[in-house]
């Protein structure tokens, strides 16, 4: 018995030191992984790790395009999709990648300034040549013009989300309110009616990315400062302004709107404990499966009020690029033409069609849509308004660090808890900016 | 006892496993660690050397300095109140009252089930809408201290804390183990001499148990130290940045893309928990039988 | 121990005889007042651990209109159709299985290798000793979260990405400081005439360890053990982090599957909750026995 037990103990500690002197000689076999596909015969993989996986509404029909795709393309490219449902570790992995080095080989990320600095990072790969090829008229202009970087075009914007409000008519009736209200005076006086009918107004939170309020301070920094309120930074008062309307803002919401979450913020609207709700076209599905007494029939979506006084023009809409694709760059051109496809490939108009189709979401990738289509009510209302609408402007956190976006919240819940007058909010995202 | 030849070789033999895992997992990314806290540098693009600013700038940072206050806090809390109650119910138990056993497994559950599922449903107790903690307080007519707990610049860390420290079960475990283990012959002793059941537990139980005493301890203030998972779930550090953490500070700055400065944060980190550790390895200094 | 059994007694017979004028509720109490307090105490910490277990089990029946209509109600009609989902998630078979062995494995190779540090450090005196201790209890502090990248580094230079074994390797090296610290804190109890008789009699340096220094330290290697299996069964972070595809990945995955970028199926995640943490008590339940038996030998120790 000793005996087998030494020789484990000893064996154990080979293993140990193989592992050792497999970790001192690192650059010899760790190149190979990356190249496998250097024989002109062999399948080419690419890997790409997804959003677009569980349940997300994206998923089926992303699942289906890209079986598709492997079959067309058999024994010649296989797309191998890696399955991150989770955003919050989707980011910490594309990060995590990027910074070692290990860039996927199609991957997508959301935000205006990451965008920037992956650009910087020198690992993605030049599209230019192939959407000046004729590939970027698929596109809306203005969403190629954000991707261009030193006149290279280093990634492709696919995914689109405006978010106008979402008025629960049955509520507003409830308290007497008719007509949808077209500037902030007539909003904060349908909220007076809301409450005197016992009805908490608005639905909005300070946990997490404080994603609903930080929109609603998305239309009111522009309703007031107008579409080019960005370029002055945070000394133009239109945030300053706009900060004190979220402190009143938070005096028609839910007790619980300070700290709440995605789910709590939703779920208070989806069960008709608010009457007004912000987010973008992918919460239909929700709306349609989860609402209350049939809700999904009494919504109606409008753009946000006009700011008397401001700068915004009505009709004026939030929307922004949630979804990029990037590549990484590739040494073997025929790796290269293989991944160049597949973007083609998902991007084209008519895929993108059926992908809006099948799931309500809104892509910058242009197509026509027929009479025979059968659009979302809702989506239908959104494509409309934003057409119409006089500028779209992307949301504060796309316009901002991401540092600034994550102290959002935390300078939110102390300015609306009386722990920050609005001035000492502007000072703490301004130090969040500069650090 | 003198050590043999074949005894060098055996230690060596033993120890070396620990020490490769050891080196590959924590001295060479606690390297990288030390290096780039050194570094302004966004995981991207080229970093550049700046000494010791980073640790000027998270210093500098109210919100850092908060996050110490917590984890201190924190970690005393879990050391001086949590331990003490799980050791009072190891007592408890260990003289196998009725259902012991029952007691014993369903103290343990907590630690199983995973944190996402324990933050949800303690969010929702703390909800300032339907929660059961308002709920309650209603019905025994204390609706003054009614509140949005988690959502209060002075009630959201206390709760944070509070719903945590009566998680006992793991650290009752460990002592309940030691107390078994304890020869049943000292007791029968001690009641001749006519002790009562109080002094048998403070002058044999308590004394003979603090090895596990002195480990839970340790536990405690680690855990206390290190806290993300909960805080990051209940809170993610807010409002206002009342309730965060170091982790979750770290956390955040990774996220941001200022490695720098997180890892400077971290280096920070290790600094406090190495202290507290050789503390509490100064404090409980137990008797050693050695070779 | 008899004391406590006895006033428990009491206070049940006092209940069932009624015909016996009763004592006024303010004796009753001071006269009780030991065991009330007890009793209070006990029930008070199983209702507090207990209820998790079951708002997890109810909510896992509902719908998420329900859930988030109001937390703490029972489902109208049982939704066992988010079980159904739960177990459709694809793979979730072969994420349980890796589960189970990465955790195991992970366990098994953390507490060997801690053991076996433990037991130099805690029975022999050398020169680096003390610092060889110290170094590895300041890494029970090391923020991992910070580790992303070097991890990672790591993991693909070493070629074990997408694999088990990088898991497994990575498990049972995070859990080091730790189980050492647990490990060795326990072997220093255990008396040295033991260990010296042996060596007399001529048991050599592996058989003492194996025969007498293991067995001995049983609570300590389960204690380790428990914590080291617990964080390889809920780790998240390095399961996405380290693998690419079902073949390596963990049932926190599966977990997670329920929860997106935009929506979160909270009953569905709750039921694969419920389902994942079922092996997690399973495994406690007989860890527990071993210890209870590992203490009935505590007589050899005296």
């Amino acid at each position: 018995m000793s005996k087998t037990q030494r020789i484990l103990a000893l064996l154990l500690a080979v293993v140990m030191l193989t592992g050792l002197a497999a970790c001192s000689k690192p650059n010899t076999e760790t190149g190979t992984a990356a190249n496998t596909s250097e024989e002109p015969q062999k399948e080419i993989t690419i890997n790409f790790p997804s959003i677009w996986v569980g349940k997300d509404s994206k998923a089926g029909i992303m699942s289906e395009l890209i079986s598709a795709f492997n079959q067309e393309n058999t024994g010649k490219i296989k797309v191998v999709v890696e399955e991150i449902g989770d955003y919050q570790a989707y980011r910490d992995k594309m990060r995590t990648n990027i910074t070692t080095g290990n860039v996927p080989d199609v991957f997508t990320f959301d935000n205006a300034s990451e965008t920037q600095l992956f650009f910087r990072s020198d690992k993605l790969m030049d599209l230019s040549s192939y959407l000046n090829e004729g590939w970027k008229n698929d596109f809306i202009a203005s969403a190629i013009k954000d991707v261009t970087f030193d006149n290279k075009i280093m990634a492709i914007p696919y995914e689109f989300g405006v978010t106008p409000v979402w008025y629960n008519t049955r509520l507003l009736e409830k308290a007497n309110v008719t007509e949808i209200p077209k500037t902030y005076t007539e909003f904060f006086d349908m909220c007076e009616k809301l409450k005197a009918a016992g009805i908490a107004p608005t639905s909005q939170m300070t946990g997490e990315n404080a994603w609903t309020s930080m929109l609603w301070y998305s239309q009111l920094v522009v309703a007031i400062g107008g579409p080019d309120v960005y370029k002055n930074g945070f000394d133009d008062p239109a945030f300053l302004e706009a900060a004190k309307i979220m402190q009143k803002m938070y005096q028609y919401t839910t007790k619980d709107a300070v700290g709440a979450t995605a789910g709590v913020s939703a779920g208070h609207w989806i069960n008709e404990r608010t009457a007004i709700f912000m987010n973008g076209p992918w919460f239909v599905g929700r709306l349609k499966n989860e609402g209350v007494n049939n809700m999904y029939d009494v919504v109606e979506v409008a753009p946000a009020p006009v700011y008397e006084g401001g700068k915004g023009q009505e009709g004026g809409y939030i929307g922004f690029i949630q979804a990029y694709i990037g590549a990484a760059k590739q040494t073997d051109k025929a790796k290269e033409a293989a991944v160049v496809k597949f973007l083609k490939y998902i991007t084209s108009p008519e895929n993108v069609k059926k992908v809006s189709l099948a799931s309500g979401a809104m892509f910058v990738v242009k197509f026509d849509l027929g009479s025979a289509d059968n659009v979302e009510k809702l989506q239908a209302q959104m494509i409309e308004q934003s057409n119409k609408a006089p500028y779209i402007v992307p949301h504060f956190q796309g316009n901002v660090k991401p540092a600034v976006a994550s102290e959002f919240p935390q300078a939110l819940s102390g300015l609306i808890l009386g722990d920050k007058t609005p001035e000492k909010f502007i000072e703490q995202l301004k130090r969040a900016d500069s650090m | 006892m003198r050590k043999t030849y074949k005894d060098y070789i055996g230690m060596l033999v033993f120890l070396l496993p620990a020490i490769v895992l050891f080196a590959a997992f924590f001295l060479y990314p606690v390297g990288y660690v030390v290096v780039t806290s050194l570094l302004k540098w966004d995981g991207i693009t080229k970093a550049t050397f700046v000494g010791l600013n980073n640790y000027k700038l998270i210093f500098t940072d109210e919100v850092f300095l908060t996050s110490i206050k917590n984890n201190i806090i924190w970690a005393l809390a879990g050391g001086l109140i949590q331990v003490p109650l799980a050791l009072m119910i190891a007592l408890i138990l260990a003289r196998k009252p009725r259902g012991w056993k029952i007691f014993r497994t369903v103290y343990f559950f907590p630690n199983i089930i995973s944190g996402v599922a324990l933050a949800m449903m303690w969010s929702a107790i703390f909800n300032d809408e339907y929660g059961v903690l308002n709920g309650l307080l209603r019905i025994i007519g204390l609706e003054s201290l009614q509140r949005n707990w988690l959502g209060d610049l002075h009630s959201a860390f206390p709760s944070l804390i509070i719903y945590w420290l009566f998680y006992i079960g793991y650290f009752m475990i460990i002592i309940l183990a030691e107390i078994s283990s304890i020869p049943e012959t000292y007791y029968e002793a001690a009641s001749i001499d006519g002790a009562s059941k109080l002094k048998q537990d403070l002058f044999i139980t308590i004394p003979l148990c603090k090895g596990s005493i002195s480990t839970c301890m340790t536990l405690a203030m680690v855990y206390g130290l290190r806290q993300f998972e909960q805080v990051y779930m209940l809170t993610n550090g807010g409002p206002a940045n009342k309730t965060s953490v170091m982790v979750l500070y770290l956390y955040k700055q990774i996220q941001n893309y200022r490695y720098g400065m997180a890892n400077a944060s971290g280096v920070v980190l290790i600094i406090i928990g190495a202290l507290v550790i050789i503390t509490i390895k100064k404090l409980f200094r137990v008797e050693k039988y050695q070779m | 121990m008899k004391t406590a059994k006895n006033s428990l007694e009491t206070t049940e017979r006092k209940d069932i005889i009624v015909t016996k004028p009763k004592k006024p509720l303010k004796v009753f109490i001071s006269e009780n007042a030991k065991s009330i307090f007890k009793w209070g105490l006990l029930l008070f910490f199983l209702m507090y651990t207990l209820v998790p277990m079951l708002w997890l089990i109810i909510s896992s029946l509902k719908t998420n209109t329900e859930l988030m209509g109001s937390h703490f109600s029972l489902p109208s009609k049982l939704q066992f159709g988010n079980y159904i989902n739960a177990f459709a998630v694809s793979g979730l078979g072969t994420l349980f299985l890796n589960s189970i062995i990465i955790s195991l494995a992970a366990t098994l190779l953390n507490v060997l290798v801690a053991a076996m540090a433990g037991y130099v450090i805690s029975r022999f005196n050398f020169k680096l000793k003390e610092g060889i201790f110290t170094m590895f209890i300041t890494g029970i502090l090391v923020p991992i979260n910070a580790l992303m990248v070097p991890y990672f580094t790591l993991i693909t230079k070493l070629n074990l990405y997408d694999k088990k074994i990088g898991l497994i390797l990575t498990y049972a090296a995070i859990g080091i400081p730790m189980s050492v610290y647990i490990i060795r804190g326990f072997m220093n109890t255990i008396p040295a005439e033991l260990e010296e008789a042996a060596a007399i009699e001529g048991c050599s340096f592996y058989q003492r360890f194996f025969k007498i220094i293991l067995p001995l330290s049983r609570t300590g290697l389960v204690t380790a053990g428990t914590f080291q299996f617990l964080l390889c069964w809920n780790e998240f972070i390095y399961a996405m982090l380290l693998t690419s595809s079902v073949k390596s990945r963990t049932i926190q995955l599966g977990v997670r599957y329920f929860s997106n970028q935009f929506t979160t199926d909270y009953t569905s995640m709750y039921a694969a909750i419920v389902i994942s943490i079922i092996p997690s008590i399973i495994g406690y339940i007989i860890f527990q026995e071993q210890i209870i038996s590992g203490l009935t030998n505590g007589a050899v120790k005296g």
